[in-house]
């Protein structure tokens, strides 16, 4: 993605707004996917945040910032879905899932959202510690605070996930 | 000399290489000194490497956001095809004056649901002249 791109949009080009779109769907569907671990859901998020975007990018300030301004966005849509569903989650693993795979993500899923969404800012889409604070809006101690119990929390769910499908090991 | 919630956030960002090197050189001491701090450094590597099965990427269904930003457009091509419609009428349907002018004398009645695709001469069965209208009520 060209920061060129990104400058065309906000000006309000068409072509540029809608390459845009398509370069970030996968990304932004993957978070969502990961995040809320139901597809029918990831997709609705993936379609307002899009939608969000190219009425909003005019307005955009630093093109430097555009990622942390869309997963602004996206953490918004995603934290809607969240207030709605409460506590009712229907996780589905993905069907081609292997056993580590598997295991990260049913792991992930037993977090709670805010270990959950620090997880995946940091590990898959790789933002630095200040990127996610400006994205959550906390302060960088937060998140780094975050991280050190969320992937604690994961290790210890990942392990015990891994000792009732597998036994302990020997 | 820091507190242990300080060290718990310098070994963050020692695992993502996001340490600065004064702030690292005072970890790596710590670290020779405190087993705790070791065992927490072991755990996060450990909790990374289970973290790093979660970047696989899925296919992501078509989303319909080019119709959804298209929706404006689209209404747009509406509301003109309306208006063109709209303005075309009379020329396909009925226009009292043309049809005046052509044949001066007749009078329009009132259409319960004209076709517009007809031309003017088809519409000459609906037109009466006075002098017609003056026998039926004879």
């Amino acid at each position: 993605m060209s920061k060129e791109t990104i400058i065309r949009a906000r000006k309000g080009e068409r072509k540029a707004v809608e390459t845009l779109l398509r370069e970030w769907q996968p990304r932004i569907y993957n978070f969502a996917l990961k995040h809320l671990g139901n597809p029918d859901d990831a997709s609705d998020v993936t379609q307002q945040v899009l939608f969000t975007v190219s009425r909003k990018i005019s307005g955009l300030r630093e093109v430097g910032a555009f990622s942390v301004w869309v997963f602004s966005i996206a953490m918004n849509e995603i934290r809607k879905v969240w207030g709605e569903r409460r506590r009712e989650v229907l996780l589905q693993v993905p069907p081609s899932a292997g056993e580590k795979e598997g295991l990260a993500f049913a792991a992930l899923h037993l977090l709670p959202p805010h270990q959950r969404e620090i997880i995946l800012l940091k590990e898959v889409e790789g933002f630095s510690i200040r990127e996610i604070s400006r994205i959550l809006s906390v302060p960088e101690g937060t998140v780094k605070s975050r991280l050190f119990y969320a992937l604690k929390a994961l290790r210890e769910q990942y392990l015990r996930l891994k000792e009732e499908a597998y036994g302990r090991p020997q | 000399m820091a507190d242990h919630s300080e060290y718990k956030e310098m070994l963050v960002e020692f695992v993502y290489g996001e340490i600065s090197r004064e702030r690292e050189g005072e970890l790596l001491r710590h670290l020779s000194a405190c087993s705790e701090c070791r065992e927490d450094l072991r755990q996060l590597l450990q909790a990374r490497d289970f973290a790093s099965a979660l970047r696989k990427k899925y296919p992501s269904p078509p989303v319909l956001v080019e119709e959804k930003v298209a929706i404006p457009w689209a209404a747009l091509v509406f509301i003109l095809f309306l208006l063109l419609i709209f303005f075309n009428l009379p020329r396909n349907g009925i226009d009292k004056e043309k049809i005046q002018a052509y044949q001066p004398g007749w009078e329009v009645l009132e259409l319960k649901s004209p076709d517009f695709s007809l031309v003017l001469e088809d519409f000459k069965d609906y037109f009466v002249t006075e002098d017609e209208k003056n026998k039926t009520r004879r």
